[in-house]
């Protein structure tokens, strides 16, 4: 009896969960793909104009990608191989850039680099509005995906598989030879996740005015009204972005030449020259500096710290990002789990699909579906923003939770389910307790991507309900410098929240883990 | 380690359910307005007509980013099941998109009556109040007062080559400025004005809080832009100076605030109130009063030194229609020209 | 002939003291037994003497010349060592053929017919292009032992190599090295817990324990002659 109700549970579980994604994710976006999607458009894609501004966003995605490996990887192999001074500082906050949402970054750029001449009289002749200054604050943005999944790959990698190779040639054919291709695929899935952020970025390309894909659309959308273009003009983006996550699966099977296993985890310490030492701080200095000393030193300043009046003047959008920002947080890592759980890698081009779709299309498909008298309670209550958050972030919470679901061995779960347990039991005793760092990892994920999220809230968002980056947004209309900045610190605060209160708790909870 | 793991399965329960309580969604007496205007005035406004009528009023504003058409899409998606009474929107071409669409619903308010003609619809769709103007905004220690621009022609002189910026001219009050200059002085003109504007050299920028700010720093002589984004600068005290364009000539481009019912809304009733509430003379003296140096409509409405009379005020001679007509075709031109 | 001598090196890790002034001496081809609980240092030894791992102080000398003391120090793909490890470690992202024109071009040998005879040898000519995930233990073991043999290294070090392996593969590994010891002439340090392996193989064997030894000799004479308790509870007794 116990074994039948297992399966019947995890069935319906299995089927539950199917369900919500689709629902969440699927539905909205193929809504707006049927009805709007007109096959007479498609020779407009013959235009000059288009095709220009097509290969200059895949430029822009691939440079973006190219100079974040030239920063990511190099910082990774510091962090992981050498015994840098400030090394565990380091290692904490190369994160920071990631939290900064780019678009603030661009802003805090454009006032240091003379536009306002409010805060440095330094009249630098730096024209940023190009193609080149959105590359390059993109990549000091998003770095950090680079880095973070070349250290996870460096950290576990299997180091007797150098050390024979390292009785055989020097120090720098092992790292060429050895190291480098067992962690390809992890450098090559952090590229992926870059060059699709990077495309579909719209705040800093149009605040530098820099034409690619992503602004072309939402001229669309809101210059001329014209749904069923912005649809179709999506569609080589969506199309791009798609090859490319089936190009990642077929070329890497989704394999990984890294496995969690008990073997040699020893600390790398490869050490340096003074020199070495000297020009390796200095190069990791630079890109803290810039990626993160600069923009919040300029945000500081703008602010003349009015934090106080920033608060009392925005703390209703502030508590609701925050409280709907964790209760999407929530849902996601919820379906996500499961989702994660009964539908491994393989399915990755399901599972991502939504990333492919722009933020404005995302928005009108979920009003467009879910605005029926029968689902008004989501519709005009805040849960639609909340599902907004789902259908967008989705993916990228899953994605996170599929590595710590790949170390769990299977001979796990079996002897647990052979001993009698039932599904319930197994989830409750086993699976969340060995998950837990996943688990918190996703939720991370999961609320930095919704606090600040902007396009598709605010075409959701019910009357009475605004978010902290809405607020933003619309006070940078006036000149009103002060409370931006004094804003945008407060989001990033925000953000950096919950990832400084885990790194603290981390040691406690993978100890228990491991136990 | 147990208290901080119950702590935080607390605080997140706590969290779920906090936001219900904030949401009561009761069936109170109530109305639901999308603002296109700046939050930081319409929303004293608003509270102040929940407060004399009782009616809670439900807010949705946009922002610059999506220059105010996140709510046009949104009214335009919601049109088989409007979630919205009344559209505050700060200028007329996206109201007009919506008439076409058939969002809107006629209602002719009392209080539109002494609204001059060109400033409504015939049809009582919509009627303006609290107007804007297209205005060339210069810098005072780069620009001396006899070299002073009064004309969009100006723009197109070599003497200010690659010193002067107009914000994107696909979106916003920019867009109608656009469409107007081609209705008026039709298209083959207007293409010759742009792509002088082009050749030169005219910087383009996101926004016209962007232009002021670039011609406050000097970045930028000569700019165009609203007048409420130039007002933010003159009450600082900024050396710049603005100037109604061609007021010799074709007169300047004067944009009123539009205000207008929803097709089929949840509270038509309430909606009407807060329409003939908004129509008032006390709001139009309000907004006269704000940074925003809105322009009164109707005769005889108080107003401060700096904003001028609507009457003294030339507007180029174009209707909203004509204009709005005009909007896709420049549009498309400009994108071409200038977006590449 | 003393081939590899050891003296008085000492390493830490921190605070912790991995190995205290150890010393030994392993004549040429003779094949040495280090036996001890994990912890005791006896992996750290093997990386001290690879180069892979750096001591405090002493001495390191192979063949005559010093490999490692206070004012040299050779690096690991200099002194001509080999490794052979728990599990193999294997290479996953190449090819059994890879694996071995690997090693060989370290040696600067780019001989085809040397790559076709080693595959010859242990009869991996068929499993020439598959991948370690491919291989079964006992395949894996085979192409473990090319690399060695495509090394021809003049100290073979291994570690715990047969732990993980049955009965039978464990017996055939036995049969390999001592094959091995006669071909290449090689002499071997070989570091275990489990004194079953070393019986039938090792000439000598070191007992280590924390870092020291306690006792060494030729093995029957440790075998039959255990110094104290710790020492018999290794050997079972």
């Amino acid at each position: 009896m116990s074994l039948r109700f297992h399966a019947d549970l995890r069935l319906l579980l299995k089927i539950l969960t199917l369900f919500l994604f689709i629902v969440v994710a699927i539905v909205p976006l193929l809504c707006i793909l049927s009805s709007d999607f007109s096959l007479e458009l498609i020779p407009t894609f013959l235009d000059e104009r288009l095709l220009f501004i097509f290969l200059r966003t895949i430029l822009l995605g691939v440079s973006t990608v190219a100079m974040s490996l030239l920063i990511g990887v190099p910082l990774a192999f510091l962090l992981e191989y050498t015994v840098l001074p400030f090394r565990s500082f380091l290692e904490k906050v190369y994160i920071l850039p990631l939290l900064i949402p780019p678009y603030i970054s661009a802003i805090a750029w454009l006032e240091f680099l003379g536009k306002k001449g409010d805060i440095t009289n330094l009249n630098l002749p730096l024209d940023i509005y190009n193609l080149p200054s959105a590359i390059v604050i993109l990549s000091l943005s998003f770095f950090p995906i680079v880095t973070l999944l070349t250290s996870f790959a460096l950290k576990n990698i299997d180091s007797r598989l150098e050390d024979a190779a390292r009785l055989l040639y020097p120090q720098k054919e092992v790292i060429r030879r050895i190291t480098l291709p067992l962690i390809m695929p992890h450098i090559i899935i952090s590229s992926v996740f870059v060059f699709v952020f990077s495309i579909s970025e719209l705040g800093v390309p149009a605040l530098l005015m820099v034409n690619v894909f992503t602004p072309e659309i939402f001229a669309q959308f809101s210059a001329f009204f014209d749904t069923s273009k912005a649809v179709t003009l999506s569609l080589p983006l969506i199309i791009l972005i798609f090859i490319i996550i089936l190009l990642n699966r077929s070329f890497l099977g989704g394999k990984s030449f890294i496995t969690i296993s008990s073997f040699s985890k020893r600390k790398k310490s490869i050490e340096l020259s003074r020199t070495q030492s000297l020009v390796a701080l200095s190069f990791a200095s630079l890109i803290l500096v810039l990626s993160v000393g600069i923009p919040i030193s300029v945000l500081l300043i703008e602010s003349r710290l009015q934090f106080s009046i920033a608060l009392s003047e925005a703390y209703t959008p502030l508590l609701n990002t925050i409280k709907m920002a964790s209760m999407g947080a929530t849902l996601m890592v919820a379906i996500g789990f499961f989702l994660a759980y009964f539908y491994r890698s393989r399915f990755d081009p399901i599972i991502l699909f939504p990333i492919a779709i722009p933020s404005m299309m995302a928005g009108i498909g979920l009003i467009k579906f879910f605005n029926i008298e029968f689902l008004s309670f989501i519709y005009n209550s805040f849960l639609i923003v909340i599902v907004g958050y789902a259908t967008r972030f989705l993916p990228f919470v899953t994605k996170t939770l599929h590595p710590f679901f790949e170390q769990i061995h299977p001979s796990i779960e079996e002897s647990a389910l052979l001993s009698g347990a039932s599904f319930w039991r197994i989830l409750h005793r086993i699976l969340f307790p060995l998950m837990k760092p996943g688990i918190i990892s996703a939720w991370i994920v999961g609320f930095i991507l919704s606090v600040h999220e902007l396009s598709t809230t605010i075409l959701v968002s019910p009357a009475g309900l605004q978010t902290l980056p809405i607020r933003i947004y619309s006070l940078m209309h006036y000149g009103a410098p002060e409370m931006v900045s004094s804003l945008s610190l407060i989001l990033i605060a925000v953000i950096i929240a919950p990832v400084i209160l885990f790194l603290l708790i981390k040691k406690s909870l993978f100890r228990a883990v491991t136990a | 380690m147990v208290y901080v793991k119950r702590l935080l399965i607390l605080l997140l329960l706590f969290s779920l359910l906090m936001p219900a309580c904030i949401d009561s969604g009761g069936k109170s007496d109530e109305v639901v307005v999308y603002v296109a205007h700046d939050q930081d005035y319409s929303e004293p406004i608003l509270r102040a007509f929940e407060e004399e009528t009782g009616i809670r009023v439900k807010t949705l504003y946009d922002t610059e980013a999506t220059k105010t058409t996140g709510l046009v899409n949104k009214l335009i998606a919601e049109k088989n099941r409007p979630q919205a009474d009344v559209f505050w929107n700060n200028e007329v071409s996206r109201t007009i998109v919506l008439k076409n669409n058939g969002i809107l619903e006629t209602y002719c308010s009392p209080n539109a009556a002494d609204v001059p003609a060109i400033y409504k619809d015939p049809e009582c769709y919509w009627t303006g109040f609290g107007a804007r103007a297209r205005i060339i905004l210069y810098n005072l220690d780069l620009v001396s007062r006899e070299d002073a621009p009064d004309s969009l022609m100006d723009l197109t002189d070599p003497k200010w080559e690659g010193k002067t910026c107009i914000a994107n001219p696909l979106f916003g009050s920019t867009a109608s400025h656009v469409a107007s200059l081609f209705a008026y002085w039709g298209d083959d003109e207007a293409i010759q004005y742009f792509t002088g504007l082009k050749e030169n050299n005219i910087m383009i920028v996101e926004s016209n809080g962007m232009v002021r700010d670039l011609v406050v720093s000097g970045e930028c002589y000569i700019g165009l832009t609203d007048t409420d984004d130039a007002n933010d600068a003159l009450v600082e005290n900024k050396p710049v100076a603005m100037v109604f364009p061609d007021q010799d000539g074709m007169g300047t481009l004067v944009f009123p605030n539009s205000v207008m019912l929803i097709k089929n809304g949840p509270n038509p009733e309430n909606g009407k109130k807060l329409v003939d509430y908004l129509l008032s003379r006390d709001v139009e003296r309000e907004l006269a009063y704000t940074k925003a140096m809105q322009i009164p409509l109707k005769p005889g409405v108080e107003r401060p030194e700096n904003v001028p009379d609507v009457d003294e005020l030339k507007n180029i001679p174009v209707t909203p229609e004509e204009l709005y007509n005009k909007l896709n075709v420049s549009q498309v031109f400009v994108q071409e020209l200038f977006i590449r | 002939m003393t081939f590899l001598r050891i003296r008085n090196v000492e390493k830490s890790f921190g605070r912790k003291k991995a190995i205290s002034e150890l010393s030994l001496e392993v004549e040429q081809n003779e094949i040495i037994g280090v036996l001890g609980p994990s912890g005791c240092g006896k992996t750290t030894l093997l990386r001290i003497i690879a180069g892979l791992e750096v001591p405090d102080r002493g001495e390191i000398i192979i063949n005559g010349s010093t490999v490692y003391s206070k004012r040299t120090f050779i690096t690991p793909e200099k002194r001509n060592v080999g490794m052979v490890f728990q599990d193999f470690a294997l290479w996953p992202h190449m090819t059994v053929r890879e694996h071995i024109g690997f090693v060989l071009e370290s040696r600067k040998i780019k001989k085809d017919e040397k790559i076709s005879e080693i595959l010859r040898l242990l009869y991996l000519g068929s499993l020439a292009g598959s991948y370690p995930e491919q291989l079964s233990g006992g395949e894996k073991q085979r192409v473990a032992i090319a690399r060695v043999l495509a090394q021809e290294p003049r100290i073979l070090l291994l570690d715990e190599p047969a732990s993980n392996l049955d009965q039978i593969l464990k017996r055939e590994f036995k049969d390999e090295l001592l094959r091995l010891r006669e071909v290449l002439k090689v002499t071997v340090v070989y570091v275990t817990h489990n004194y079953l392996e070393l019986l039938g193989l090792a000439d000598k064997i070191t007992v280590m324990k924390d870092g020291r030894i306690i006792q060494e000799g030729k093995t029957d004479e440790v075998y039959e002659n255990p110094g104290n308790g710790f020492v018999a509870s290794l050997f079972n007794k």
